[in-house]
């Protein structure tokens, strides 16, 4: 009897010892994934992120091979708009700066930093921010760089208090701007669309340049494909546009370096450089092999632990083999069995994960720090419950197949001897 | 005893086999890590030779001139008066210690705001390309940098006083420039324009845009005067008092006449942003590495609680022939660390391997670093051993509590 109760005792040990390192293996798995898929799932106002795509940089280098002289960095509007503007296959592009903290203050007296946008007015047809009064500027008014502001809801009420914010003005670094739209706040995570503050910006703004040739500035491209085109024509295109770049703008010192822009938000999370080409692929083979290190260690351990609490099993799997129960249909039963356990350990790790997720928010750090909470739908998303369930699928067969395998080759008399 | 241990283990290879070859892989992607790890520290640690703490910074701004709070400037003052009137009050304020103006005077900032410097000496022609950053004297001072022969603070700010640059060092790996300290006392040319002509006063330590990075080029300290313009207002403030100080600061004391200054922020501050992606990159190594090491201590807590119940009978014998506990425990340990040493030769194979493909993508330069290489090596079999036997003290203990003669009955 005590020996049954021991024998007890230790497979509990070591079905929670096991449930707790899937568990533990899903959680971090999952966390992983979330981490990337905060900036890449979309939601509003970067609802079609699987179309965006953006070009951050310049990069020009001496024509005289003898030199290493070379420039880098943000582009001029200017630039961005030679570039990218007019291309096949884009449906709608925006030139905008990254965002900014300007001083800005109100009526209410209240002077605080706020994170600002210079941009064209597409920009709020590649976002869908939600207008919450007023309307967006208008093309005229970006060209014009009329001192007129689309604001944040919690902004318009930091400026204005009770007070309407549409029609009202306020003061941004000195400068007077009225404000003709009200948008809902957004996430931080929305690293492309989201701001305080949404001014306008047109050729007119030599904001930020800082070479004898206005290509360098503060802005960007980013662009929305059109459904079904093919990103690897825009790229050939703005490849063809580059080698054209210095004598279109009448530079002769320098040459336009091509590094594959424009890139896709899943790109730009694996790092962009101003001045070189970003390795994606040398990125994703550092992913899949973090991956498959954080599945195949756990496995191998689970199928060491898996064969222990099958050898207790010994007589019962000879009984069933001796009744005449097919080897494919055992090692088929222990399979499915064990996968029911890992989906269990599949549900905590993700439970973990998503708590984890909502709470830690410097885990999403990168160059700036996060203060807000993610969007629950950036963390739950279809992808990330797919990561899971294939997560535990995966971990499962490399952990049972084997030790399902050698059950079923036992001999039902030996196995009966056990 | 010890060739009875190999016997047993020979016995076990099933299981064994599979430890070992989890033990290879956990150790060498650890190796990776622990190795990154002794790499970044060694990076952080290295002297800096300037001073971020108790460093404050400050945006400066103008209002534009048809703004109502604008005023006309005196004309028999200099056009940045107002500026100087604000520093000046700034002097005043008995949490400050020391206040600059500089243009692209902070490191923290990822920028390579740059000029290509050219040197002609009678045999050959130098070019150097460095990082400019525009600072005044009292700048110098605000960050205490140092002279790179020994020149102290002081005598780094009389150099751009006296209107001459100075050049700083820089990490020789990444730049084939030669070594700065040859250009004291020489002319340079900015931009190989011979009307721009800047002669070398100093070599002192050059600011970085991250602590945990080289210096890729050369830093060139420029007199300010040159370009007339600030864009940053640098304070130091005195030891401890940077909340006393912040409290201090009213609206008005950021504003005289037509300048007023914004973005107060602590280089404490600046270094964690510029710090974050780095310390985000550290922190999921960490936590990879407790992740993989929690597997490799629940895989032998399992392994060895299975052990340790099936030779129960065994080590009631041992007990009844005169075994101590300790020996028990022992033998159970030297089990385990015993498969980690069968699995040494083939982790330094695959470590020694995979290095020209691996790691030195993963650690840029670690080729020039053999300390971290130690440091992380050792790390690693010091971290697997700790886990190895940490795992198995649990079930040794186990094992050392068996009752020979209740055991042996159950035989």
């Amino acid at each position: 009897m005590k020996t049954n109760s021991q024998a007890s005792n230790k497979q509990t040990l070591l079905l929670w010892i096991t449930f707790g390192a899937t568990a533990m293996t899903l959680f971090l798995i999952v966390l992983f994934s979330m981490m990337q898929s905060v900036y890449t799932v979309p939601f509003a106002p970067e609802s079609n992120r699987d179309r965006l795509i953006l070009s951050p940089f310049m990069h020009l280098v001496s024509v005289d091979p003898s030199s290493s002289d070379n420039m880098s960095g943000a582009q001029s509007f200017r630039t961005a708009r030679h570039i990218y503007d007019g291309l096949e296959g884009i449906e709608v592009m925006t030139v905008q700066t990254e965002k900014y903290y300007p001083v800005i203050s109100g009526p209410t007296k209240e002077s605080f930093s706020a994170a600002t946008r210079r941009a064209d007015a597409n920009f709020f047809k590649v976002y869908d921010h939600s207008l919450v009064d007023g309307r967006y500027f208008t093309p005229e008014e970006a060209d014009a760089l009329t001192k007129v502001a689309v604001i944040s809801e919690s902004t318009a009420r930091r400026l204005f208090g009770s007070e309407q914010p549409v029609g009202n003005s306020f003061e941004l670094n000195f400068v007077k701007y009225r404000v003709v739209g009200v948008i809902k706040d957004q996430s931080e995570y929305a690293k492309l669309g989201s701001a305080d503050v949404v001014i306008p910006s047109s050729l007119k703004d030599s904001g930020g340049s800082w070479d004898s040739y206005g290509v360098f500035g503060e802005f960007g491209a980013v662009m929305l494909l059109k459904e079904g085109a093919d990103i690897a024509d825009i790229r050939r295109q703005v490849e063809q546009r580059y080698k054209d770049f210095a004598t279109d703008m009448g530079i002769e010192d320098y040459k336009a370096m091509y590094h594959g822009a424009p890139y896709t938000v899943v790109e730009m999370t694996q790092g962009l450089y101003s001045n070189g080409a970003p390795d994606f692929e040398k990125e994703t083979i550092t992913d899949m092999v973090i991956y498959a290190l954080l599945l195949l260690i756990p496995a191998i351990n689970l199928s060491a632990m898996l064969q222990s609490r099958l050898r207790r099993r010994m007589s019962e799997i000879g009984v069933r083999r001796a009744f005449g129960c097919t080897r494919f249909k055992i090692m088929q039963e222990i399979i499915v069995e064990n996968l029911v356990f890992t989906l269990g350990g599949a549900l905590v790790g993700l439970v973990a994960a998503v708590i984890v997720g909502m709470s830690c928010s410097s885990i999403y750090e990168e160059w700036v720090p996060m203060t807000q909470t993610p969007p629950l739908s950036a963390l739950l998303s279809v992808r990330t419950v797919l990561v899971a369930v294939f997560a535990a699928v995966g971990l499962n067969l490399l952990s049972a197949t084997v030790p399902a395998w050698r059950a079923s080759r036992l001999n039902p008399s030996d196995a009966l001897k056990a | 005893m010890k060739r009875k241990l190999i016997q047993q283990i020979l016995h076990d290879w099933r299981s064994n086999v599979w430890i070992v070859v989890e033990l290879i892989i956990t150790a060498v992607a650890l190796w990776q890590v622990f190795v990154a790890f002794s790499f970044i520290a060694e990076r952080r640690m290295q002297y800096h030779g300037y001073d971020t703490d108790n460093v404050y910074v400050m945006a400066v701004n103008r209002i534009p001139s048809d703004h109502e709070a604008w005023v006309a400037p005196d004309s028999t003052e200099a056009p940045d008066a107002g500026l100087q009137r604000l520093a000046a009050q700034f002097r005043e304020n008995p949490y400050v210690e020391e206040v600059g103006l500089a243009s692209n005077g902070t490191p923290y900032g990822f920028n390579f705001w740059g000029a290509m410097y050219q040197h002609t000496a009678p045999d050959t022609t130098h070019y150097i390309r460095v990082n400019v950053r525009y600072m005044t004297p009292e700048a110098i001072r605000v960050y205490h940098i140092q002279g790179l022969n020994g020149e102290s603070p002081e005598q780094i700010a009389a150099v751009i006083e006296r209107g001459e640059i100075v050049l700083s060092n820089f990490d020789a790996d990444f730049s084939d420039t030669e070594p700065t300290e040859n250009f004291i006392g020489k002319d340079m040319l900015i931009g190989g324009d011979s009307s721009k002509v800047v002669r070398v006063g100093a070599v002192a330590y050059g600011l970085r845009r991250s602590d945990y990075e080289p210096l890729y080029q050369p830093v060139s300290y420029f007199p300010l005067s040159y370009l007339g313009e600030a864009q940053e207002m640098l304070l130091r403030v005195k030891p401890g008092m940077g909340s006393k100080f912040e409290e201090s600061l009213t609206p008005e004391a950021m504003r005289e006449g037509n300048w007023y200054l914004t973005n107060l922020t602590s280089m404490s501050e600046r270094a964690k942003t510029a710090h974050s992606s780095t310390h985000a990159t550290m922190r999921m190594m960490g936590i990879f590495s407790l992740f993989l090491g929690l597997v490799v201590f629940l895989g032998f807590l399992g392994t060895f609680w299975l052990r340790t119940q099936q030779r129960v009978g065994e080590i009631a014998l041992r007990k009844v022939c005169g075994a101590r506990n300790w020996q028990i425990c022992r033998r159970i340990i030297s089990e385990g660390l015993l498969l980690l040493l069968c699995a040494l030769p083939v982790i330094a194979a695959l470590v020694y391997a995979l290095f020209d493909i691996v790691t030195v993508n993963l650690i840029v330069n670690i080729q020039q670093s053999p300390a971290a290489i130690i440091a992380g090596t050792i790390a690693t079999a010091v971290f697997m051993a700790l886990i190895i036997v940490g795992a198995i003290l649990f079930p040794a203990r186990k094992a050392m509590q068996v009752d020979p003669a209740t055991a042996i009955k159950e035989l």
